[in-house]
């Protein structure tokens, strides 16, 4: 099925698809983040217990569920690369590790910061925190792989390779607060509901948001830049130059 | 630290290190740009 939907992922098409939507992305998730964060700072209520420093979690959460999905995202493309060879896996891959990596490092210094005054400490190796920390290690890992061999089809298969094997550390870090007695408290929204109220519950989706589409102009530009170095001096860069 | 003064360094910090690798993006992608340009033309 990949196959007949990679037709229409011909890299000229998306690079001229990122060259219209980078900046337009980037300028509405900055208006968004920028609204969000005045929001979720100045307009919500403090929490009863936590009182203003709760608000970190607005940055902290949804930076945790990018790290996560980017790295899934390098697992999929991982595998539809080994599995059926097409080149714009391998330029997906290549693209999201570094969005990844910086979204991993948020995690771990806004939860330290969060956790000084709310735990007592800056940081314990209890299985949340070690098993994100493993997966900043990974992202780190997969950036000196990428420059680590001389052929490109080499590293995109190690990169596979290695995306897939990582993989299994997602569901470790999204069910250690359950396998595990942690000081990491369990998830606030669930299937059966949320522990959140209302009021501050809109602020995840906006920041989430707001993320997503800035993740989206970096990864849209590392894409224009993987497709110009895989591309030799052809009439194909030409083409794929001007349009 | 007062608590709200330790939100906004944790915001400042996060869109810092986000813009950081926005920039470098650019960057890196302006440049390559320059150089197939320049092959191009020769």
């Amino acid at each position: 099925m990949y196959k007949y939907v990679a037709k229409y992922f011909i890299p000229s098409k998306v690079y001229k698809f990122c060259s219209l939507t980078a900046m337009p992305a980037f300028i509405i998730g900055m208006i968004i983040f920028l609204l969000s964060s005045y929001f979720v700072i100045y307009s919500l209520p403090a929490d009863v217990e936590q009182q203003e420093i709760y608000r970190i979690l607005f940055i902290h959460v949804p930076s945790a569920i990018l790290s996560e999905l980017i790295y899934l995202f390098l697992a999929v493309n991982g595998f539809i690369y080994l599995v059926w060879r097409t080149k714009i896996s391998a330029i997906f891959l290549n693209s999201a590790i570094s969005i990844g990596l910086v979204f991993t490092a948020i995690v771990l210094i806004s939860g330290s910061i969060w956790g000084k005054p709310t735990w007592g400490t800056y940081w314990v190796w209890d299985a949340r925190i070690t098993s994100t920390f493993i997966l900043l290690i990974q992202y780190i890992g997969l950036i000196a792989l990428r420059s680590s061999f001389s052929s490109k089809q080499t590293t995109d298969q190690i990169l596979s390779i290695v995306s897939i094997i990582g993989a299994v550390n997602i569901p470790i870090i999204k069910f250690s607060v359950d396998w595990w007695n942690t000081l990491h408290q369990n998830a606030s929204i669930t299937t059966s509901g949320s522990a959140i109220d209302t009021e501050m519950l809109i602020g995840l989706p906006l920041m989430l948001g707001s993320l997503l589409l800035i993740s989206f102009s970096i990864f849209a530009r590392n894409i224009q830049f993987e497709i110009l170095a895989r591309t030799g001096k052809t009439t194909a860069m030409r083409e794929i130059i001007n349009g | 630290m007062d608590s709200i003064e330790t939100v906004l360094f944790t915001f400042l910090i996060s869109i810092s290190l986000i813009l950081i690798l926005c920039l470098s993006s650019y960057i890196r992608f302006m440049a390559k740009l320059k150089n197939c340009q320049e092959d191009l033309d020769d």
